[in-house]
């Protein structure tokens, strides 16, 4: 046996993992070759050290922490049978029972002339509650309590509407229940307003009430929108709100760590930042305000990038240049942050992409929180062009 | 009173977080030390540590007491590592600091360092394997772990990882000579040379 061959069988060795022929053929060249003998107490030398390492003992508010968590994501676990229907491969089915029942309402609303714009409305309900369903499944995933309140992102979602999909399954209904070309067409569009209407009015304000929807939920739920699509060509439940225009945006990510002096002051230097360039901030409640996440205009990332370095010494920063937000990196990074956003202390509002109300009688949107003035009637084409990047900064 | 794992782990799956907090209690300090010593800083293994317990939680329906909860516990956090490692290659992330300070600062001086009567030889021989484990691959580091912290079997090893045996052979051996060579090549830097040399000479 040659040393090289020899080496290459010590690890196995000294585990006792050689066959017997291969452990005689170590110990005969073992037994007349002195660099050899010496590697092998090289190598026990340094796995026992490796081996000697110490426990390392967690900090003291580990086990709280732990706790805290199951309870937050327990919590959050009454939703668990939608979870299982969402995360599985029922997705499939429920999106196809979801659509059959928007097409099912669609063409029972086309059919009773008089009232079919509120049924459909009402099926478009139907839709966006299974929507809404799945954001808190994808809050839980990332362990968001639930009950915090977060408003933020209005620019993300909400005011992009009507994908060609629904039309598209709107006309094929139509074609179903009524054979006549012409009335097949007028079908198609007549519903688009309809539709439009109840996206606009709903979508608005179920994302204010239900403060459970984070901002990483419609960052999932974009890229939820993209899979459902694909899911034999039928979108899945309120998927039709996303447009492939919107998962082909390009979205500014970074995680940062910064050693700050003052802890308090800056958090109140990252708020007044968020509030500068138009954007919004809010502290995690969870990191026992050790975390922040920013979402600012596309165009100002570079700059809040900027600002969070003049508050303290930055000991890490990654990011995620230009990631498309159809693939899995925001989620990514937010996973490996460790959460995703949850909470709105300190909420500035959003510039941008603040989607006009359209008027439907009893349908108001309610105003939450001060919304101000900046940007605020941004025409939704440059919210695509400039989405927001979101900033994860940790204080240490 | 003095429960058994057993009575906690059924407890625990009955919703009981007190029972679960006592889990916690008894194998926070392993579980942290596999996630510190294949992160090699604390707020990385805090993370990992903390959602290996959770999914522990999580998961406790299906664990049947084939093996101990600790031992299941154990492979449940080197799960967490091989997910948080396949993570990073997926991120491909762009680290802008190349080097940047760990937080948490001098690992044998924070919490849960060396026992009092150890020297600060002891420490800087430490420091230095945890710095040399720090350096290697993602891959060459977990295996490490597991084999030499965590002191899994080679099938384990390969069960983990999904991988042959041959594989976890051959991988392990490799990590190994990359450590050795990593550590005896610093030795002058710390000044153990004499001290390794000793000791080699006793094995």
């Amino acid at each position: 046996m040659r040393c090289h061959e020899a080496q290459e069988l010590l690890s196995a060795y000294l585990d006792g993992m050689l066959d017997p022929s291969e452990k005689e053929r170590v110990d005969r060249h073992l037994g007349v070759c002195q660099v050899c003998r010496s590697d092998l107490n090289d190598f026990e030398m340094v796995l026992g050290l490796v081996r000697d390492l110490p426990p390392v003992a967690p900090p003291p508010e580990f086990r709280l922490e732990v706790r805290r968590k199951i309870e937050q994501s327990s919590q959050g676990c009454k939703a668990g049978f939608w979870s299982l229907l969402a995360r599985g491969r029922w997705s499939g089915l429920v999106a196809v029972a979801a659509s059959f029942a928007l097409v099912v309402g669609l063409a029972a609303a086309w059919q009773g002339l008089p009232w079919r714009g509120e049924t459909a409305t009402d099926q478009m309900l139907g839709g966006l509650e299974n929507g809404a369903v799945n954001k808190t499944q994808v809050q839980e995933e990332y362990h968001l309590g639930s009950g915090e309140s977060r408003i933020l992102a209005d620019g993300l979602a909400g005011n992009q509407m009507a994908a060609p999909e629904t039309v598209r399954i709107q006309t094929q209904s139509m074609a179903v229940q009524e054979p006549e070309p012409e009335k097949k067409a007028v079908a198609a569009e007549t519903k688009m307003p309809v539709s439009l209407k109840a996206e606009d009015t709903v979508a608005a304000p179920l994302k204010r009430e239900k403060s459970s929807i984070a901002d990483s939920a419609s960052v999932q739920e974009r890229k939820l929108s993209a899979t459902g699509n694909g899911n034999n060509g039928v979108p899945a439940r309120g998927a039709s709100v996303a447009p492939p225009s919107v998962t082909e945006e390009l979205v500014q990510q970074a995680a940062i760590e910064v050693r700050v002096q003052d802890r308090a002051s800056a958090v109140r230097t990252l708020l007044e930042l968020a509030l500068k360039v138009g954007g919004a901030a809010s502290v995690l409640p969870e990191t026992g305000g050790r975390e922040i996440v920013l979402q600012v205009p596309g165009d100002q990332f570079e700059r809040a990038v900027a600002e969070i370095a003049k508050t303290g010494r930055i000991i890490r920063q990654d990011y995620l240049p230009g990631t498309k937000s159809t693939a899995a990196g925001g989620e990514a990074l937010f996973q490996a942050a460790g959460a995703a956003p949850a909470t709105g202390v300190g909420i500035t509002g959003l510039g941008g992409g603040d989607p006009q109300p359209a008027p439907a009688p009893g349908t108001a949107v309610p105003p939450v929180g001060k919304q101000p003035e900046v940007k605020k009637e941004k025409p939704p084409d440059q919210v695509v062009k400039n989405p927001l990047a979101t900033i994860r900064i940790k204080l240490e | 009173m003095h429960q058994d794992d057993d009575t906690l782990v059924r407890r625990s799956r009955e919703g009981d977080l007190d029972a679960f907090e006592e889990l916690v209690k008894r194998y926070e300090g392993k579980v942290y030390t596999i996630a510190y010593r294949f992160t090699g800083n604390h707020a990385d293994a805090g993370d990992l540590a903390q959602e290996a317990f959770i999914k522990a939680f999580q998961a406790l329906r299906s664990f049947r007491g084939d093996a101990s909860f600790a031992t299941w516990l154990y492979r449940i956090a080197s799960n967490v590592c091989r997910d948080e490692l396949r993570r990073q290659h997926r991120q491909k992330k762009v680290s802008l600091e190349e080097v940047m300070a760990q937080p948490g600062g001098n690992p044998s001086l924070v919490a849960g360092g060396p026992s009092p009567q150890e020297c600060l030889e002891r420490n800087e021989i430490q420091e230095l394997i945890q710095s040399q484990l720090d350096s290697l691959s993602g891959d060459h580091r977990l295996i490490l772990v597991m084999r030499e912290i965590q002191g899994l079997s080679y099938e384990e090893i390969a069960a983990a990882l999904d991988c042959t045996l041959g594989t976890v052979k051959s991988r392990l051996s490799r990590a190994r000579q990359t450590l050795k060579q990593k550590v005896l090549d610093h030795r002058e830097l710390f000044d153990i040379e004499i001290r390794l040399d000793n000791k080699g000479r006793e094995g």
